[in-house]
């Protein structure tokens, strides 16, 4: 049974995987930079971040999956209540529905709470330690660090390797 | 911050002549669209490292680079399109120019002081009179890319002055943009002459 | 496995907020979130809109309407007599007679409200006649044409209206509302704002009860005729409702000063 990776300690972590990391959970005001409004351009961004940044180095990977995979929830969220409200207000012509309101709040709420997650986990990977979020952390765990870890290169260059546990 | 442009001694005119009647299209267009695109990612990446510079002091070394090299990408086709370089000029990034140098040091730490500053008051303090100025200089520039083109057109070759002008005209656009994009802390000086060749020889 | 629990907890958190915010919006004091009024930007939106609907609507209606001087008259000394126990409203009150057979009665926006002659070749009397539009005022009152209206046709219709563009709209407009009705609710709530109006006329209010008998009609009608009971359900529950109001009336009745059968044999011709 193959061994778990260590995990690195900040001490031996470099400056520059310190701030490709905290960089990862930055990505997820993207959208504020870009200008763009679009609810998926945080998804995005944080999905090209980490395809440029995964071959760099297993922690700065560890991170950028891990922000990319749990903005999904969040990104589905407001995609829904875009899709409410273009649906309703442009294509229908109606009324939004009475409980659009509520709907926006419960996003806004969520929302907020995924942010300072983010920003908690960002703060972290900015002094070489981690923050695990729920489900996501334990994923990205698995695939970077765990038993069965994506070799850097073979991810990268996607060459065809062995199932994981062979 | 070292840029320059190495002067080219003989300019093939069949290049050169299909450069003034289809660089614009050949050239220009596919360079500006990829650019579209990247530059979204760029203005991110500069949002980004606005707060990170407010809150740890440094500007995140991957993003540095990666704007030294657009900032490179859009010398690289400039200099292409103004005559003071030949080659199809690289797209990307990931590309260079042989003639083309642009060397920038990485600033261990940046004043969130001035990062403010630049933030709220850079258009008054550093936008108006650069650009003022620039104004100025480009029309000159503007002037001296004509006339070069009749240069290149019967003597196949710059006159030295008017190409260090030139480049000039672009040093100072770098060292501008670098300052407005919080890469250095030194105010622009006003002029496109290169730094002087002493304080190169950095002490380690 | 630990992901499954913590992708558990993930979902209890998103279920709890959700339910946090849901919760706190239904447990709102009713009276924000219930539909009365609409919001305060819907609400200056419909006053213009109404204002428009009615110009539209004028024009439409007083084509169809009877324009006999003795008709106008007697609805005249009705409208007098309620008049002073009516609430306040948004625009004068227009009442037209519509010259056709069916059995209806029906209050549009801007406080136009369309009598059908069919309705009142059936009542018996100017009072019962009152109790019927002090109904219908009362939906006026309620200013609850236009929430229909609203329901029915959605924002962008209200919209193209103000912008007074399309004037094919008015007929759909009015079969719309004369076929849909009211909600159950503000039907109610109409009844017992009319049967205080008709305390505070001088009218016993079992009056309404007696009226609506009146337009149930037997086997014998048709009935696509009998329009009005169709639109304002609960009909039993109506008349327990005035038979209560005026066991509760401490007032006098007092008649409206009307000749009913001379009133009434105007609207001979049934179509």
């Amino acid at each position: 049974m193959p061994e778990a990776i260590a995990l690195p300690q900040p001490h031996e972590l470099s400056q520059r995987e310190k701030d490709d990391a905290l960089a990862a959970y930055l990505m997820n005001f993207a959208a504020w930079g870009a200008g763009l409004p679009i609810p998926s351009l945080n998804l995005i961004a944080a999905w090209v971040y980490y395809i440029i940044n995964r071959k760099k180095s297993r922690f700065v990977a560890f991170h950028c999956f891990q922000a990319c995979t749990s903005q999904i929830p969040t990104t589905l969220i407001n995609i829904a209540g875009v899709g409410m409200f273009v649906d309703y207000v442009v294509i229908l012509n109606r009324d939004l529905p009475r409980f659009f309101w509520p709907y926006v709040v419960f996003a806004a709420v969520t929302n907020l709470i995924y942010l300072g997650t983010s920003i908690y986990a960002c703060i972290r990977a900015a002094k070489g330690r981690i923050h695990y979020f729920l489900v996501f952390g334990r994923w990205a765990y698995a695939r970077y660090y765990g038993p069965n870890a994506v070799t850097l290169e073979a991810a990268a260059t996607g060459q065809n390797l062995p199932p994981a546990g062979f | 911050m070292r840029f320059d442009i190495a002067q080219q001694e003989a300019y093939s005119r069949g290049e050169f002549l299909l450069r003034t009647f289809f660089g614009w299209l050949y050239i220009t267009v596919p360079h500006t669209l990829v650019l579209f695109f990247v530059g979204i990612w760029s203005s991110i990446l500069h949002f980004i490292s606005w707060w990170v510079i407010l809150f740890t002091g440094r500007y995140p070394a991957s993003f540095f680079e990666f704007h030294v090299k657009m900032i490179a990408w859009h010398m690289r086709l400039n200099a292409v399109m103004w005559n003071l370089a030949e080659g199809y000029p690289a797209i990307g990034t990931a590309g260079s120019h042989p003639a083309l140098t642009l060397e920038v040091p990485y600033p261990e730490s940046l004043s969130r002081a001035k990062l403010l500053l630049r933030a709220f008051f850079g258009v008054f303090y550093v936008s108006i009179p650069h650009v003022l100025c620039l104004y100025a200089r480009l029309i000159a520039t503007g002037v001296l890319n004509f006339l070069s083109w009749w240069s290149i057109l019967f003597t196949g070759r710059i006159p030295e002055n008017w190409f260090q002008f030139n480049v000039g005209t672009l040093r100072w656009m770098v060292r501008l943009n670098l300052y407005m994009a919080n890469m250095t802390d030194d105010y622009p000086p006003f002029s496109g002459k290169p730094a002087p060749a002493a304080t190169e020889i950095a002490v380690a | 496995m630990r992901i499954f629990k913590e992708a558990l907890l993930l979902l209890a958190i998103y279920a709890g907020v959700a339910a946090g915010v849901f919760g706190v919006w239904r447990l709102w004091p009713e009276s924000k979130t219930q539909n009365k009024g609409g919001s305060h930007e819907d609400a200056s939106l419909l006053d213009r809109a109404e204002g428009k609907v009615r110009e539209l609507l004028r024009r439409e209606v007083t084509a169809d309407a009877i324009d006999e001087a003795s008709v106008k008259e007697g609805l005249r000394k009705i409208q007098d007599r309620l008049t002073p126990a009516l609430g306040t409203l948004a625009f004068p009150l227009e009442i037209y007679v519509v010259d056709s057979g069916t059995v209806n009665a029906v209050c549009l926006p801007g406080n136009i409200i369309l009598v059908y002659a069919g309705l009142l070749r059936r009542l018996q009397s100017p009072e019962e006649l009152a109790a019927i539009l002090a109904h219908e005022i009362a939906h006026a009152t309620h200013r609850d044409p236009m929430q229909a209206l609203k329901r029915e046709l959605g924002l962008a219709a209200l919209f193209a209206m103000v912008g007074g563009r399309s004037d094919g709209v008015t007929g759909q407009l009015m079969r719309r509302l004369v076929s849909t009705g009211f909600s159950r609710q503000q039907e109610l709530a109409a009844d017992e704002e009319a049967l205080r109006v008709l305390g505070a006329a001088d009218i016993d209010p079992k009056t309404l009860g007696d009226a609506l008998g009146r337009l149930r009609g037997d086997k014998k009608d048709d009935p696509g005729v009998l329009q009005y009971i169709s639109t304002h359900p609960g009909f039993d529950e109506r008349v327990q409702l005035s038979e209560k109001a005026s066991a509760n009336w401490p007032g006098k009745a007092r008649p409206i000063d009307l000749d009913w059968k001379q009133f009434r044999a105007q609207f001979r011709l049934i179509r």
